[in-house]
This record gives structure tokens, C-alpha cells and sequence, in this order.
């Protein structure tokens, strides 16, 4: 009896021994990053990190969660994340970071692959948090909010690229995963989500601003919010969005379509030396407004504005692939990846001259557009 | 001595588990990126003569394990050699394993703990596992095994929202030379390191045939690694997927079901652990087993101690670095190969001639 009295009270010492890791930090002896903007000092040769910490020290009852700005220097990404600790009281922890903003300046001169490397090696970093160019002078400032305002920058920016592909349709969402794995591919290309400064009423905040195109990681330009679009409708990521188009022949666009549901598929051929992408969208969509009154009980009438609203996607998917393969010459769409995986041994002909034949490659888009229902009125 | 036995189910799922072992996390991965279910299936198929020969060792002398039986055939000196090889193949590959595991808890989880009190913890368990006995680890694995599953079934489906099925191609990217390292690697780790069930034969029930037993559970773990192949690289990708150390555990990072339902990658720990402990204990029992027969002692358990403790010193310096580690996995069917082949190999013929012989003497008298 008294044996087995004492190997339960063992065990149960054991267990106070055994809980939790050998380092263990409670929230409040840890900085939780919730975004970071890296930033490359030419001169001195050091990277210059902006940290946005969520400020737990300042919560009050009905008060949300401030952010707060710390700033390090270092030689590499870690130096400056260990740096940071010589003017805080805290460590930084990395576990929960949504958003790694590179400067526009960096990306183009020394790449985004160094600034992204270290977060994938460590292991405190996640894979998904996800990669954004900054357009204002330096990428920290994407960060900085105006003082007294409450909230988080890093947690809206992450909630407006994340539902942008949902909502808008005007950039891309790619996490560090991703970029490497399209980094390694034979494409070679990607594009990331673009933020810049903007005023909304009278604040200045921090919008999305379509997505920059790569070559390699190096940054070779940007497209628009609206060109942005098509090439979501290339990819085939978009999943909702609005359609604009000019019906009865005014100035303006005078109908709006919602998207509900899309999707596209590639293809390619290979004719006589010459290789033809095909792209085929189809697309279901609601008439969401509808200015000119058009009747939409009439069968011909949607039949048009089905019509036209093809013919719209079709050509503003080429403009916008006519746009990467000859101004960037980044083959952000994977026509390379498509036929390595798709046709190996034509691929082993081609890989050589890709560079050359590329920026010619004749692409046929068909789009097809369905209009599902036109809301609440005739 | 009273024998043990264990019953079919037992037996087989602790051969499950013991293939799961550091596969499940490590990720079947190989050099072959997205064609890896290629060398997966070939070395499932390379395995089954393996098996078969396992399996006639097995059926031969159901009342013995493989000590016992090279001792019988092979006299004193001959027998006694291979023993010894197996027993320090046995206590290796417990080594190996401890290794795996701490690393694989230091990398992932935590990086500033040691490892040595992270092997002490683990081979203290499977110390107290092993010398409870055969029985208690095949409960073991009877219960973790649906654990196990399970959690790689959950993963599996909640990662096909994020899957890229194209990712799968194109098939046919690599040379002859690179699949059949690729298969080479897998049939040596983890398939033919089942040889150290032969080490713990002899305690299974005779009316259950040992080819089942092995058959069947060759049969689940490959639609497991499958299953976990596909997962990982339709998730991940190729590039990411051959630079990970553990693409499973990466994997698990990136899956996320809306908001809530995100970084389940302890899941992917916990089953390297509950695995991991199945695979140690075999690999402890085995050696054990071979030192008691070496030195001709009557119970093997008293010896699970000391092995435990030699496995986990031989652990700590095995390797400088991880890195060391997961270069050394390229060399290791070369040097796994005599013990995981050959050894059974000679072992089987052994047995047919003995067993023909005794035939004909029986004819005789």
C-alpha cells in the first residue's frame, strides 16, 4: 500500500516536471510580430527591419489591440531580429506574423529571395504568411498608421490581400511557400500583391494596389488593379468580382456583373515549330446593376450583354499577358511550367530557347459568360 | 521462462507502426520530387520477396526467433557471429531512431531545450515499454495505429481544398540511376528493417500465418505512404517538398480550414512519437534478445536497461549535425543492406537444407 502511495506521488511530481518546454515564455515576455517590412540600407550594407508588435502592455477593457513599431538594424534578417532585443525589454516572437513587406527598391536591385529564405528555415516562422511589395519610398512605412488610431496594420493588410481574391478581385495572395515553389519552378516567375499609402476620408491608410511582376526574384514591374483582375482570371484564382461593360451605348459603363463562379483552363499547342496557349474561361455571373433599364426578360437582350461581356474578359486576358510577355518578359502565367508538365519531351526541345521564344508565343483566349440570375428586380 | 504470445493483430500493427515510424514525418520523400509514389511502389514490390522470405523463416520455425535459429544451424562460432551482427544492427538502428526524434523535436518544437533530456524522456518510456513486453507494445500499437491513421487520414482530407493535382507532373523527369536510388532508399528505410521482427519471432500464435501477418501490413503502409506522399506534394510542391527535412510536418503548417481549424502540426508530432516509440521498443526488445542469446542468459529483460542506455549514448554521438544525419540517410541501405538481406538470406537457406534433411531422417527411421 504504502509502495503504491509513493509511485503516485511520483508520478505526480513527474508530471509538475514534465509540463511545457524547457523555454518556456509567457505572453508577456515575448513581442508578438504581427508584421514585418524589410528595407535594404545600400551604404552601410544592412538590412533595416520594421517590426509592427501587437501592444498587449496597452489593452484596456474597451480597447482593442494597438500596434506598435520596433526598428533593427542588422547584417542579415535574424541579426536585426536580434538586435531588436537591445532596446526592447521583450524578444521577438515570429509565430503569428501575417505579412513580410520588401521594399520596392530592394526587390528590383537585390531581390526578395534573401528576405524570404530565413522564414522559411526558422523554425518559428510560419509558411503562410504571405509576401507584399511596398510602392511608398521605403516598405516601412506600408506599416506606420496615423497615432491614436486603434487596431492592427499588419492584421488589416492580411484581411484585405486574403478576401481581396473574394471581394475585388484586384491583386494576388501568395505566402512564402509559394514563392519559393514558383521561384524553383521552370517558370521562374511570380507576382506578388501590392501595397501603397491611400487616403480614405481623412485618414491615411494602407490599400492594395494590384500586383508586381517578377522575373526570377527580381522585380521587373507592376500591373494595375484592373489588369490585375485578368491575370486572376488567367490563373484561375478569382472567385468573385465585378464586370463592368457599356451595354446601350452611353459614355459610361452602364452594367455591372458579379461574378459567382469562374474558372479557366490552359492548354497549349505545339504547330509547325510554333507554340499557341490556349485559354478557356467560363464564367457565371448575376447582373448587379443595371443603368440603361435594359430588359433583362428578354432572351436577346441578355444574349448581348453575355456576349459583350466575353469579348471583354477575352481581350483584357491578352492585354494582360500580352503586357507581362513583352514589357517583362516574366512568364508569371507558367506557360513553361504547363508544357514541362504537361509535354516533357517538347519541353527538352524548347528549354534552351525559352527566352527567345516567349515573348511570342501567339496566346487564343475564348471566354464565355453565363448570367445566372439579375438580383431582386426585372 | 513463461512465453508470451501475441495475437495476429497485435503483431501486425506493431509491424505498421514500426514502418511509420520516422516515414510518416520525414515524408516519403526522396530525389525524385513529385514522382516519388514511383520508387514507393517499386520498393513495395522489391519488398515482397523480402517478405516471403521473412515469412518461410517464420512459418519454419514458428517457436523460435532468428537467434535461436542461426544458432541451431549455424553451431556455436558461426552462429554466434551473426548474432552479434544483428544485435549491433538492432542496438544501431535504436540509436538512429533516438536521433531522428530529437532532432526532428529540436528543429520543429524546441530549439533551445538539449537533446539529450528530450532522449532520456523517450528512452525511458520505451524502456518501461519493452520490458513490459512483447504483448503490451502490440497493444500499443493496436490502439495508436488508429490514432496514427486517423491523423494522416484528417490531414489528407483537409488538405484537398489547397491541393494542386498538377503538381503530380510530369512523370518520366529523371534518369534511371535516380529512381532506382530512390526505390533502394525506401525498400532499405523503412521496409526491409522489419528484419528485426524476425528477432522477435517465435511469439507469435501458431495458427496465424506469418505471410498475412507481414503481407498485410506491407499492404496498409503503403497506402499510407501514399497517402502521405500525395498529401505532401500536392501541398507543397516539389522544390519545397525536397528541401524540407520534414515536409509532413511543413505540410501540417500550411493546411488550415478557415480560421479555426489552422497549425494542427502537432498532430504530425504526436505521430512521429507514438510511431517512434514502437519502433525503438522493437529495436530494444530485438537487441536484447540477441545480447541475452549471445551470452546465453535466460531472461532478455534485464538487458532492456543497459541497451536502452547504450543506444541513447550511441545516439549522442552518432551524428555532429542534422545535416550529417540526413546525409548519411543516402549511405545507409549500402550499409543497411547485409543485415536486412543478406543475414535472412543465408538464414532461409540454412533452414530449407535443415529442414529437408530432417525430413529425410525421419523418412528413414
Amino acid at each position: 500500500m504504502i509502495k503504491r502511495l509513493l509511485i503516485c506521488l511520483l508520478q505526480v511530481l513527474l508530471v509538475l516536471s514534465l509540463c511545457g518546454c524547457w523555454n518556456y515564455r509567457g505572453l508577456d515576455q515575448v513581442n508578438i510580430v504581427v508584421g514585418i517590412a524589410v528595407d535594404f540600407d545600400k551604404e552601410k550594407k544592412e538590412y533595416k527591419m520594421s517590426y509592427e508588435v501587437a501592444d498587449l502592455g496597452t489593452v484596456k477593457k474597451d480597447q482593442s489591440i494597438k500596434g506598435r513599431i520596433i526598428t533593427a538594424e542588422g547584417k542579415t534578417l535574424f541579426d536585426a531580429a536580434r538586435n531588436a532585443k537591445r532596446k526592447e525589454k521583450n524578444r521577438l516572437f515570429f509565430g503569428s506574423s501575417y505579412v513580410l513587406v520588401i521594399s520596392q527598391e530592394m526587390a528590383r536591385e537585390e531581390g526578395i529571395f534573401n528576405s524570404i529564405e530565413w522564414f522559411l528555415r526558422d523554425g518559428e516562422c510560419r509558411e503562410t504568411m504571405f509576401v507584399a511589395i511596398s510602392q511608398e519610398e521605403t516598405a516601412a512605412k506600408v506599416l506606420e498608421k496615423e497615432e491614436n488610431i486603434n487596431g492592427i496594420v499588419s492584421a488589416d493588410i492580411h484581411d484585405i490581400i486574403m478576401e481581396d481574391k473574394s471581394v475585388s478581385a484586384s491583386t494576388v495572395h501568395m505566402p512564402v511557400y509559394e514563392v519559393y515553389s514558383l521561384l524553383k519552378s521552370k517558370a521562374n516567375s511570380l507576382a506578388l500583391p501590392v501595397l501603397r499609402k491611400t487616403k480614405n476620408g481623412d485618414r491615411e491608410v494602407t490599400a492594395a494596389n494590384g500586383s508586381a511582376v517578377f522575373k526570377g526574384d527580381k522585380l521587373v514591374g507592376f500591373l494595375t488593379p484592373a489588369e490585375s483582375k485578368y491575370a486572376l482570371f488567367a490563373w484561375n484564382k478569382i472567385k468573385s468580382g465585378i464586370l463592368t461593360i457599356n451595354m446601350a451605348d452611353q459614355k459610361i459603363d452602364d452594367i455591372s456583373l458579379e461574378i459567382f463562379q469562374s474558372s479557366t483552363k490552359k492548354n497549349f499547342r505545339y504547330d509547325q515549330g510554333k507554340i499557341k496557349v490556349i485559354i478557356e474561361s467560363s464564367t457565371d455571373v448575376a447582373i448587379a446593376e443595371n443603368h440603361s433599364e435594359l430588359n433583362v426578360m428578354d432572351e436577346q437582350i441578355v444574349e448581348n450583354i453575355q456576349k459583350e461581356a466575353g469579348k471583354m474578359i477575352e481581350e483584357n486576358i491578352k492585354a494582360v499577358i500580352e503586357k507581362v510577355q513583352q514589357e517583362y518578359q516574366a512568364d508569371i502565367f507558367g506557360f513553361s511550367d504547363m508544357i514541362f508538365k504537361r509535354d516533357l519531351k517538347l519541353w527538352k526541345q524548347l528549354e534552351l530557347e525559352w527566352e527567345e521564344i516567349f515573348p511570342d508565343i501567339e496566346v487564343e483566349v475564348t471566354s464565355k459568360v453565363h448570367v445566372v440570375n439579375s438580383g431582386f428586380t426585372k | 521462462m513463461k512465453r508470451e504470445r501475441v495475437t495476429f493483430n497485435q503483431a501486425m500493427f506493431s509491424i505498421v507502426l514500426f514502418n511509420f515510424g520516422s516515414s510518416v514525418v520525414m515524408g516519403v520523400s526522396t530525389g525524385v520530387g513529385q514522382e516519388a509514389w514511383i520508387p514507393i511502389l517499386a520498393a513495395t514490390v522489391a519488398a515482397i520477396p523480402l517478405f516471403l522470405i521473412f515469412g518461410r523463416i517464420m512459418q519454419l520455425f514458428p517457436e523460435e526467433d532468428i537467434f535461436g535459429i542461426m544458432n541451431s544451424l549455424f553451431g556455436k562460432t558461426f552462429g554466434k557471429i551473426g548474432i552479434a551482427l544483428l544485435t549491433w544492427y538492432a542496438v544501431h538502428l535504436c540509436a538512429l531512431v533516438l536521433r531522428d526524434f530529437s532532432e526532428f523535436t529540436q528543429i520543429s518544437s524546441m530549439p533551445e531545450t538539449p537533446q539529450l533530456p528530450i532522449m532520456i524522456l523517450m528512452i525511458l518510456t520505451t524502456i518501461y515499454l519493452a520490458r513490459s513486453g512483447m504483448r503490451n507494445m502490440g497493444k500499443w500499437s493496436l490502439v495508436m495505429f488508429f490514432f496514427v491513421s486517423l491523423v494522416v487520414i484528417f490531414t489528407f482530407l483537409t488538405a484537398i481544398p489547397q491541393a494542386q493535382v498538377d503538381d503530380l507532373l510530369p512523370i518520366g523527369s529523371h534518369t534511371r540511376a535516380e529512381y532506382f536510388e530512390s526505390s533502394f532508399q525506401i525498400f532499405s528505410f523503412p521496409y526491409a528493417e522489419t528484419v528485426i521482427f524476425l528477432c522477435l519471432a517465435g511469439s507469435y500464435e501458431k495458427k496465424d500465418s506469418p505471410y498475412k501477418m507481414l503481407f498485410y501490413a506491407l499492404f496498409i503502409t503503403l497506402i499510407v505512404f501514399v497517402l502521405v506522399f500525395l498529401r505532401n506534394l500536392t501541398l507543397l510542391g516539389p522544390a519545397m517538398m525536397q528541401t524540407s527535412y520534414f515536409p509532413s510536418y511543413v505540410t501540417a503548417r500550411i493546411i488550415g480550414v478557415g480560421d479555426f481549424l489552422a497549425r494542427i502540426e502537432s498532430l504530425i508530432s504526436s505521430n512521429f512519437l507514438f510511431a517512434g516509440i514502437v519502433k525503438i521498443t522493437a529495436c530494444l526488445l530485438a537487441a536484447s534478445k540477441g545480447l541475452a542469446r549471445l551470452f546465453e542468459l535466460e531472461d532478455y529483460r534485464i538487458l532492456v536497461l543497459p541497451m536502452g542506455m547504450l543506444a541513447m549514448a550511441l545516439s549522442a554521438f552518432l551524428y555532429e549535425n542534422t545535416m550529417e544525419m540526413f546525409a548519411f540517410l543516402k549511405y545507409y541501405p549500402y550499409y543497411a543492406f547485409p543485415f536486412q538481406v543478406i543475414l535472412p538470406l543465408i538464414t532461409w537457406i540454412g533452414c530449407e537444407f535443415y529442414v529437408r534433411k530432417r525430413r529425410k531422417e525421419s523418412k528413414l527411421g
